[in-house]
């Protein structure tokens, strides 16, 4: 197995940008969930022709031994969680109650598209994964949720879903789709949404593994990492490990944005390539941006030279406080101002606060009016001072983790920008302006509880 | 077989719902080192550690005085197993 980057497609057009052009692949050798036909969708005979089928486990020994291999395999969400995925399905199975799988495939990060990309052209390596998934926790359902607005997404999987129906002992599945925002994709929010409820996040005294959709155990889990079951249930843990490193194992997808070649690029990556590579490689950087977002909006930036240098291990950049999150890499442009970029963003992450807890529906839109004001050249040293306890005295407050990530997103653009601070304290121009593909959606779609 | 019985514990942690706060802050007059407000006036919960004694007593008498049942004792057991934050088990 090849340790470089491992393939790399365009993410399917985003609701609010129109049509990408142009399909890519480079690197296919060693490529895993990206493997096969790239562009359109993978009907059922190529996949079992490509991979063979996959079979279910349907007794109790058969369901322990998967969990064996599902736990050997180090498999964490995809999602953004990082939740290992063994822990989920292990107590779904072990709770009184017929359990339920959910597809999450709502994939909320605005520039994000790796979850829409495998549901487009790989959706039966996704069904297979959440067969899989079904089968060992004993649920007969599978629920594949998607936002509401990604036609040929659902397009895609309605034709998976009917080529598969006459598979046999195959787990029933419906699609469905709700309106909902940025929020409306975090677990919690899409068990209230598949219980009749809001899709905005709720809080939970018990993880939806042992108690969800209706009270029943709810195996809630990422497209991407659903991908990666379909493969470790053919080919085995030791296979899957086979890439990445020992804390981090297997291959994960990358949406490319902000000041990139081809912004929506994703990519197959595994350890120890460098952030730095893929920018090079897919990015078409030719030199160290002057910072880099990852993870997705309330995600974190670093600086370039620190990025450039990280290796894309999910472990890794756990333990330099950083989390790869949904996968998003978004180098800054050298001509673009970190500040007013992160103004935008959080303007957007204000936007979309379900209105559940004070602290997040009154300080989001104060974070992001405080840091207009600095980018703006209107704050004083004090201000930025005050912006800064401001929004550590909202982190931990909300419900869902929400305004936590708006606040590391602030925080680390007080940081990794503090000269263009310094500069637009005193008033002086920083030469950057809003520059980059860093899409919001054109209309607010928040719920409300 | 007894309803509705109240839970005597010698150990609990006190945990608060956000979205349930309505911002009353009867709790922090009740209880103004293990709460705190934030600047709109919503409940926060200082320490995630396990009460007794006095602070418990303390942190009971703020749950009992809101209006809005946003704030909880958990059992420190009960907690222990569901030691993630609020918001679920996680973000997918």
């Amino acid at each position: 197995m090849t340790t470089s980057a491992l393939s790399l497609v365009m993410a399917p057009d985003p609701p609010h940008l129109g049509p990408y052009t142009g399909v890519g692949t480079l690197g296919a050798a060693g490529t895993r969930v990206l493997a096969g036909p790239l562009g359109r969708r993978e009907t059922l005979a190529e996949h079992y022709e490509r991979l063979g089928a996959l079979s279910l486990p349907y007794t109790d020994n058969a369901r322990e031994a998967v969990l064996g291999v599902v736990g050997a395999s180090g498999l964490v969400g995809r999602g953004g969680a990082e939740f290992p995925m063994v822990t989920k399905l292990t107590a779904a199975l072990r709770t009184t109650g017929v359990p339920i799988m959910v597809v999450n495939g709502s994939e909320s990060e605005p520039a994000s598209g790796k979850d829409a990309l495998l549901l487009r052209y790989r959706p039966h390596l996704v069904l297979d994964g959440a067969s899989l998934a079904a089968a060992t926790v004993g649920a007969q359902q599978i629920v594949v949720y998607l936002h509401e607005d990604t036609g040929a997404t659902y397009a895609s999987v309605i034709a998976a879903v009917r080529e598969r129906a006459h598979l046999p002992g195959m787990p029933g599945i419906v699609v469905t789709t709700s309106a909902s925002g940025f929020v409306g994709g975090e677990s919690s929010a899409v068990v209230s949404a598949l219980s009749g409820g809001v899709a905005v996040p709720r809080r939970r005294s018990t993880p939806a593994a042992v108690s969800g959709i209706h009270g029943r155990p709810t195996v809630v889990s990422n497209v991407e990492t659903l991908a990666h079951l379909g493969l470790i249930g053919r080919f085995g843990a030791g296979w899957f490990r086979e890439a990445g490193s020992p804390a981090a194992p297997g291959s994960t997808l990358l949406t490319l944005a902000g000041g990139v070649a081809h912004p929506g690029l994703v990519v197959e990556v595994s350890a120890p390539v460098s952030i730095g590579t893929v920018l090079v490689d897919h990015g078409g950087l030719t030199q160290q941006p002057p910072a880099v977002l990852i993870g997705g909006y309330g995600g974190r930036w670093i600086s370039g030279d620190a990025a450039w240098h990280a290796p894309v291990d999910r472990a890794a950049m756990r333990h330099a406080g950083v989390s790869l999150g949904c996968g998003l890499v978004a180098p800054l442009p050298p001509e673009s101002c970190g500040l007013e970029v992160t103004v935008r963003l959080l303007d957007y992450l204000a936007s979309q606060s379900a209105g559940q807890c004070g602290s997040c529906l009154f300080g989001l839109p104060r974070l992001a009016v405080d840091l207009r004001a600095i980018a703006e050249s209107r704050a004083t040293r004090g201000d930025v001072k005050r912006a800064h306890e401001l929004a550590q005295s909202i982190s931990g407050r909300g419900g869902c983790a929400h305004p936590d990530g708006a606040v590391a997103l602030l925080a680390s653009a007080l940081e990794v920008f503090s000269a263009d601070v310094r500069r637009h304290i005193r008033g002086l121009p920083c030469g950057g302006g809003l520059a980059g593909w860093f899409p919001v959606p054109a209309a607010p779609a928040s719920a409300s509880a | 077989m007894k309803i509705g019985i109240h839970m005597k514990m010698d150990s609990a942690r006190l945990v608060a719902n956000p979205a349930l706060c309505d911002g009353h802050g009867i709790c922090v007059l009740r209880s103004p080192d293990l709460l705190t407000l934030d600047a709109w006036g919503f409940v926060g919960v200082e320490s995630t550690e396990p009460l007794s004694g006095r602070d418990l007593r303390r942190a009971r008498s703020a749950a009992a005085a809101c209006p809005e049942r946003a704030l909880s004792l958990v059992d420190v057991q009960v907690a222990a197993g569901n030691g993630r934050r609020a918001g679920g088990d996680s973000w997918q």
